[in-house]
């Protein structure tokens, strides 16, 4: 996939490009909503999806996914990676696309990116999305691996604080729903290859 | 371990250490966003005030350093609804406690 990805925190934007890469996915990466939306307006960049922070200088994440999904025919695969936490910001998200907090980013955008991955596959017909979709088929294998690498990197960071259990906690439910995605990304690319 | 694991590992690891770096930068930024409000309140200062925090919430938490996130998202909190110079007043204290909280647990990081 071409994902494009907004987030006025380089540093956070840099990680988000570094795991799609690994992935197997090319992005294009804005660190302010205003270069973000020019951009958006003014190529004809064909994005499969985007990761968008939601509040940035110039324009929120909301707005340039309006602007895509308004290019897009009103359906477009887009996950908000947000530090907000408050309930009625997440339920407003949530009715646009998929949500997930900063705190969770090393651990579960490989996940999500899977999840934007099969959004992608249900909206586009066109042979280049499919043939890239086709050549991952171990997509479930690499995030697993990301786990695995993300646990190993908060080991070394030496994280000992309380938190390490709701770490542990996520991490088994991630398993979960890896075991789900990966059932799903099966059975797709099933019914892909008897299309 | 395979390659792709190796260089996700060697990524991960430099980003946090670079954030980590940055940390003292980044409270200083909020500090002297602060003492702008504070000195001349306008809303874009304001907004910036605010998006540094939100930035610092947000970011710490994804490497993992909690105490920070907690605290720069209590300041977060407190500056939601400051729209003019007289809300500013009003919770003058409880900002600058906040803030001076996230500055010394900074200073520990």
């Amino acid at each position: 996939m071409h994902i494009l990805i907004a987030d006025d925190d380089e540093i956070f934007s840099m990680m988000i490009e570094g795991i799609c890469e690994n992935l197997g996915h090319t992005s294009d990466v804005f660190t302010n909503g205003t270069d973000a939306m020019n951009y958006v307006k003014n190529n004809e960049t064909k994005y499969h999806a985007a990761i968008l922070d939601v509040f940035m200088p110039g324009y929120n994440g909301d707005q340039i996914f309006s602007e895509l999904s308004l290019q897009n025919d009103g359906d477009f695969p887009v996950l908000f990676c947000t530090g907000l936490t408050d309930s009625s910001n997440w339920n407003k998200l949530q009715k646009l696309g998929n949500v997930m907090s900063k705190e969770k980013a090393m651990t579960g955008l490989g996940y999500e990116v899977e999840k934007l991955e099969e959004w992608a596959m249900r909206l586009n017909d066109d042979n280049t999305t499919r043939e890239a979709i086709m050549a991952r088929s171990n997509t479930g294998l690499y995030i697993k691996n990301l786990e695995h690498v993300a646990n190993e990197a908060r080991a070394l960071l030496d994280i000992t604080d309380s938190n390490d259990i709701k770490f542990v906690a996520n991490n088994q439910q991630a398993e979960e729903r890896l075991s789900l995605a990966r059932q799903s990304l099966a059975s797709s690319i099933d019914d892909l290859n008897n299309q | 371990m395979d390659d792709k694991k190796q260089e996700m590992m060697a990524m991960l690891k430099k980003l946090a250490d670079d954030f980590h770096a940055q940390i003292p930068e980044r409270m200083e930024k909020i500090i002297s966003a602060w003492n702008e409000v504070n000195d001349n309140f306008d809303n874009e200062k304001q907004a910036e005030f605010l998006r540094l925090t939100h930035s610092l919430a947000g970011t710490s938490s994804t490497f993992g350093f909690t105490e920070i996130s907690g605290a720069a998202k209590k300041l977060e909190l407190s500056l939601k609804d400051i729209d003019c110079a007289e809300s500013l007043q009003n919770n003058h204290k409880l900002i600058s406690d906040n803030i001076e909280k996230l500055n010394q647990i900074t200073q520990e990081a």
